[in-house]
């Protein structure tokens, strides 16, 4: 069974990308435009890794990771955070919320799949 | 690019001049034995030449030179900083990259392309080191390495995909079942790769967990030489052994191992008659226990011998060097070529042949290989070619250093032992006598005494030197074709498979690797030639016959022995001759003592063993007794007994 990828960014472009870097690597992906939609999703899916942009408009993704941490069922999902530089201190703050890896955009598909190997198997 | 107008030109000329002086002392730097050992210069040296050519190059936009010399540097840096260590194969390949260099240097001098050199890269960089030592990485995730949902099994699945991975599970922190929390951490992975993926891969796995886990790379230091298997059982000598898991031992240790087992030995072969009323029932417990303690002696002798046994490639690749440097002080081209690296012999007949293997390379080299002009004037390729090849042969080793030169000029070997008074000036000799000749202390065919193989160290000392370890030498050479020296040693220098015999009231051993055939003495066809020389029969060939007892010097007989018999023995160049002994009684596997160094050179043995009953028993030389046998063939006395 492919392995299934909750993915979360405010950019439709992104969102697009993500799509199709993930189809043709054999991931099943569902879409989320920001944190809280996201959460509103979890409710039902089970998805086996989450990948979120940090910021977004109504929950952010420090947000969203520091809700999913707290919950019972999704506590232990992997979750790769989008960011757009490398800063340290965003990385680290990422950590710090619970993030379990990190990617920077613009990524090439074959880098996303190497780090969601990483972490998702 | 084209500079011939322009003002760059002349410096550009002096450049590559300067190129040619900083290849030299690379090379220069790379043939010294003391490169990356002690003595930081040759590699200094070698470093401020590579880095001299790369900082040029740059300047003249020579980028493909630049780059490459750029790599070499970076090589040259990280053994000056002991992040790389030498070893014969980096030797190898940093010599091939400064060949390339000079190639490089001398297609931008033509203003020709050039291979890149990728493939001398790769081997330096990306193939780094096979012979470094594995990886060891020590990972211990903490608790936060969970909490932010990594999986240690990804990261080990990722360094799996790497190479051929070794995992250990440590588990020594796992509290009893009770006691675990389940938002702790307690396991710990040991994962050993090969150590030539590059470091940077195995960081790639631990980028998203290096600050929740502890980490640790290292490097497990197990230089070639000093590899022991300890799975020694798995691997009897002679085979060739996969690298497990190792360990140092001191030599010593294994040399009281060595001959505690040599004492278990001769302790179970007297133990033996004085309880043989309790065995000779093949079904008592006596019985079975005695055999099983014979055959784990044995197994235990094997397993032993086994841990001593090591290829030769480290003494052959130590040749590599020593030729270079003959060539190099002698003005000649050479090339060795090694065959049979694998094979396996004692460490400590693999140390003892360092020195007459050297002195023969050297004299090879000098003796042997015309110079380079002188070979292309006779077809031959300008370089010359030594050969190192080493095989097992009937229970011994056999080494043979053959080059392509001129071979022996027989009739200057004459003329200068007649000087020396060796020979008469009338005496005839064959080829291999004349050959032989070289041998003789003090022997030297060299014009001038030279650095190298001169100043009186001879092949005599060579050849004492492998007596000394209980082997021969025997010399071939065929004008304008080449020399050989064939060496021929004993794979153990502790344990001898051996026949017992008896001759002239002497329990005698002779190896058993020596014998082809066993005859009984009576109704056997001999024949007495006219100057006295007994000849024996054994389907259709004639050998000469020789008796032990008076080349011994043993008391002799009013006539043979009842059950006399004729034993055919052959050297490695298959010279064969039969000799008499008294009776056959038995084989076995005998531990060899030492004689020389208690009661000098004994004619005809090699060496001695400690027998079941406490006696000392000689072992025989068969190639002593054939050529003595073959020289002074004393008649057998009272022979027509048999013959009648």
């Amino acid at each position: 069974m492919s392995i299934h990828v909750l993915a979360v960014d405010d950019s439709r472009t992104i969102r697009d990308l993500l799509h199709l870097a993930l189809t043709e690597a054999g991931y099943r992906i569902t879409l989320a435009e920001d944190g809280q939609q996201a959460l509103d999703l979890l409710q039902t899916e089970t998805p086996d890794v989450i990948i979120s942009d940090i910021n977004m408009p109504n929950l952010d993704g420090l947000g969203l990771i520091a809700a999913v941490r707290r919950s019972a069922r999704h506590r232990a999902t992997p979750i790769l955070m989008l960011t757009t530089e490398s800063a340290p201190e965003l990385k680290a703050r990422a950590r710090a919320a619970g993030a379990t890896g990190w990617i920077v955009k613009p990524f090439e598909p074959a880098k996303l799949v190497k780090a969601l190997q990483m972490i998702a198997g | 690019m084209n500079l011939t107008n322009d003002p760059l030109a002349v410096i550009l000329i002096s450049f590559f001049q300067e190129c040619d002086e900083l290849i030299e002392q690379l090379v220069d730097a790379l043939d010294d034995p003391e490169f990356a050992a002690t003595d930081p210069n040759p590699l200094n040296a070698a470093f401020r030449a590579v880095h001299s050519i790369k900082g040029g190059a740059a300047s003249f936009g020579l980028d493909q030179l630049s780059h490459f010399a750029h790599q070499l540097e970076n090589t040259f840096d990280d053994l000056r900083a002991g992040r790389r260590r030498v070893d014969p194969s980096l030797l190898v390949r940093l010599k091939r990259a400064a060949d390339h260099l000079s190639q490089m240097v001398d297609c931008a001098r033509q203003n020709r392309p050039c291979e890149d050199g990728v493939a001398f890269l790769h081997a330096l960089v990306a193939a780094e080191d096979p012979m470094a030592g594995d990886w060891l990485i020590n990972f211990r995730p903490s608790a936060a390495l969970y909490a932010t949902g990594n999986e240690p099994l990804h990261i080990l699945n990722a360094l799996l995909e790497l190479g051929d991975a070794k995992v250990d599970l440590i588990a020594d922190d796992l509290p009893c079942l009770a006691d675990i929390c389940v938002h702790s951490a307690y396991l710990g992975w040991k994962v050993q790769l090969p150590g030539n993926v590059p470091e940077q891969s195995l960081r790639d796995c631990f980028d998203f967990v290096e600050d929740v886990c502890d980490l640790t790379l290292d490097r497990v230091q197990t230089p070639y030489t000093a590899r022991i298997a300890m799975t020694a059982t798995q691997h009897p000598a002679g085979s060739t052994k996969t690298d497990g898991a190792t360990i140092r031992v001191e030599l010593e240790r294994v040399d009281r191992l060595m001959n505690l087992v040599g004492e278990l030995v001769i302790s179970q072969s007297m133990l033996e008659p004085t309880i043989a009323p309790m065995l000779s029932d093949r079904n008592s417990p006596a019985r079975s226990a005695f055999d099983a303690l014979a055959s784990h002696v044995s197994d235990l002798q094997v397993a032993v011998m086994a841990i001593r046994a090591q290829p030769v490639k480290s003494l052959f690749q130590r040749m590599g060097r020593i030729l270079r440097e003959a060539a190099t002080s002698a003005g000649k081209e050479a090339s060795l070529t090694c065959l049979g690296e694998m094979t396996e012999i004692d460490r400590s007949i693999i140390d003892g042949l360092t020195e007459p293997l050297t002195h023969m390379i050297r004299n090879a080299v000098d003796h042997g290989l015309e110079k380079s002009t002188d070979r292309r004037a006779i077809g031959k390729s300008a370089c010359g070619s030594v050969t190192l090849s080493a095989a097992h042969r009937s229970g011994r080793v056999h080494i043979d250093i053959s080059d392509d030169g001129r071979g022996i000029d027989r009739a200057r070997v004459r003329t200068i032992a007649i000087e020396r008074g060796l020979i008469r000036a009338d005496q005839s000799l064959r080829d291999h006598e004349v050959d032989e000749l070289l041998f003789r202390p003090g022997f030297s065919t060299a014009q001038a005494v030279n650095t190298m193989s001169g100043r009186g160290v001879g092949l005599d000392v060579a050849r004492a030197a492998l007596v000394r370890l209980g082997g021969r030498i025997t010399i071939h050479s065929e004008p304008d074709r080449g020399t050989r020296f064939s060496l021929s040693l004993p794979l153990s220098l502790a344990v001898a498979e051996s026949m017992v015999v008896r001759c002239g009231g002497q329990t005698l051993l002779l190896p058993l690797s020596a014998i082809r055939e066993t005859v009984r003495l009576e109704g056997a066809d001999i024949r007495r030639l006219d100057d006295g020389a007994t000849l024996i029969q054994i389907r259709d060939q004639l050998f000469s016959l020789c008796d032990v007892s008076s080349v011994l010097g043993l008391p002799l007989r009013a006539f043979p022995a009842p059950r006399a018999v004729a034993v055919l023995v052959a050297d490695e160049d298959d010279r064969q001759a039969a000799l008499i002994f008294d009776e056959v009684i038995d084989q076995r596997q005998v531990v060899i003592k030492g004689l020389s160094n208690n009661c000098g050179t004994v004619a005809g043995t090699a060496a001695a063993t400690i027998l079941g009953d406490g006696c000392v028993g000689l072992i025989l030389d068969p190639t002593d007794l054939i050529r003595r046998a073959a020289t002074h063939s004393t008649p057998v006395p009272n022979l027509e007994r048999c013959l009648g």
